[in-house]
């Protein structure tokens, strides 16, 4: 068999769970190979520590190109401590790209999107703005795009002053003459296309959006990081 | 190579214990068998009724063979500190090192959102009953310094609000005969950020 041999790559890593007595077993959101599942043996108890901690920005070599490889040699590129509600934020990060996205599918654009969400989160800017940047990137990469600035079916440019209606998978379809929760505010969507995060409506409208992709996607097994978050938050 | 069906059951069943291997759990079969059997027999013996009799305590879901363990049962100790740990194994360590004197509170794990381990399997519910039960000053926070311990004590921290008068983090930073420059990141700025006036 051809032994893959990938060295010094830089990665997140999404999740640590034990593996026999002293081993981990490390799941890292790499820059250019996807998300790699590998061993780390003999790390467990180390004495000082180590830089194997979820959200942590790491750069590994690995040899093995089956599903789980043997990770050779780790080192810290960035460390990541965080708490309360932004803790509840990287684990909500984390696990769209666990549940989201399949190993071994390089996604180089996700990988740099979760890359500055950390530091972002760990900068202590508005946490709010960061998750729907990222959301957008995700949504591209897995292959749902949303446009923000033209009509479904590529038809016309999204007017200001016309309301629309969302459909996961179709775009924004003009409605006329109807009010209700549904119906979005075309200003609220060119905003988002352009990034106008400052503005609030473009922030409710864009999460209301996601959201609503990102549960269709999921299925009926909810987010546990959602339960995190502190309630009122 | 099977050497009888006993024995091959004896090795396989002393493969639950952490840390042994098909090798070891032959070696330790053997031993048994063929130099202590009369130590084999106590460890049977010990095992079964060790696993019949040793339960959860009814306060602090510690293990112990009473109703209550001999730490809940303690009058000597005060009741105006709760310390939550993950385990048993940290209810040790802390009586160990000494100095504390309150009352605990066993998890029996955390929270971890990846692998799907959410508030109900932590029964987060016997927390409160003993929270509202004992009516501690303060309520100490003693989970690991993981990224999932943390999530665990922000929970329960949102979960007890203002039920509690203080609700207290465990310290976490350089440890005591350490050396900085050999000290992770995180750990250092998390203990930059955690520093405290010298009294």
């Amino acid at each position: 068999m051809i032994r893959n041999r990938v060295t010094d790559e830089p990665a997140i890593v999404l999740h640590v769970r034990p593996y026999r007595e002293t081993s981990l077993l490390v799941d890292l959101q790499t820059e250019h190979h996807g998300r790699v599942a590998g061993v780390a043996r003999g790390v467990r108890h180390a004495r000082r520590g180590h830089c194997l901690q979820p959200f942590y920005g790491v750069s590994v070599s690995w040899t093995g190109r089956s599903a789980l490889v043997t990770l050779t040699s780790f080192e810290s590129r960035r460390s990541a401590w965080f708490t309360g509600n932004v803790l509840a934020s990287a684990y909500y990060a984390v696990e769209l790209v666990m549940r989201l996205t399949r190993e071994h599918e390089p996604h180089e654009r996700l990988y740099e999107a979760l890359e500055w969400l950390m530091r972002y989160l760990a900068e202590g800017h508005e946490m709010e703005i960061g998750l729907r940047q990222f959301e957008s990137v995700l949504l591209e990469e897995i292959g749902y795009a949303i446009e923000f600035d033209v009509e479904a079916g590529g038809g016309s440019a999204i007017k200001p002053n016309g309301e629309y209606r969302f459909e996961f998978g179709v775009g924004f379809v003009a409605v006329s003459g109807r009010s209700g929760p549904d119906v979005i505010m075309g200003e609220a969507l060119l905003a988002i296309a352009n990034r106008q995060w400052q503005r609030s409506d473009a922030r409710r409208v864009a999460r209301r959006i996601f959201r609503r992709s990102l549960e269709t996607l999921l299925g009926p097994r909810p987010l546990q990081s959602r339960r995190l978050l502190r309630r009122g938050a | 190579m099977t050497i009888s069906p006993l024995i091959d059951r004896l090795i396989e069943a002393l493969q639950i214990l952490p840390g042994v291997g098909s090798k070891g759990a032959q070696r330790m079969a053997l031993h048994i068998l063929q130099r202590n059997r009369e130590g084999g027999q106590r460890l049977a013996e010990v095992i079964a009724r060790a696993v019949e009799e040793v339960r959860r305590c009814d306060a602090c879901r510690t293990l112990c063979e009473e109703r209550l363990c001999s730490l809940c049962a303690d009058t000597q100790r005060g009741d105006e500190l709760l310390c939550v740990v993950e385990s048993p194994a940290d209810i040790l360590a802390i009586e160990q090192a000494g100095g504390f004197r309150g009352r605990y509170f066993v998890l029996h794990g955390h929270l971890s959102p990846i692998e799907g381990v959410g508030p109900e399997d932590l029964g987060l519910e016997a927390l409160g009953v003993r929270v509202r039960a004992l009516k501690p000053r303060e309520v100490i926070l003693a989970t690991n310094p993981t990224v999932e311990g943390e999530a665990t004590a922000h929970y329960i921290s949102d979960l007890l609000g203002n039920t509690v008068e203080r609700i207290t983090r465990i310290a976490h930073g350089v440890p005591i005969g350490g050396e900085l420059e050999y000290i992770d990141g995180g750990t250092i700025v998390h203990a930059i950020q955690g520093r405290r006036n010298i009294t």
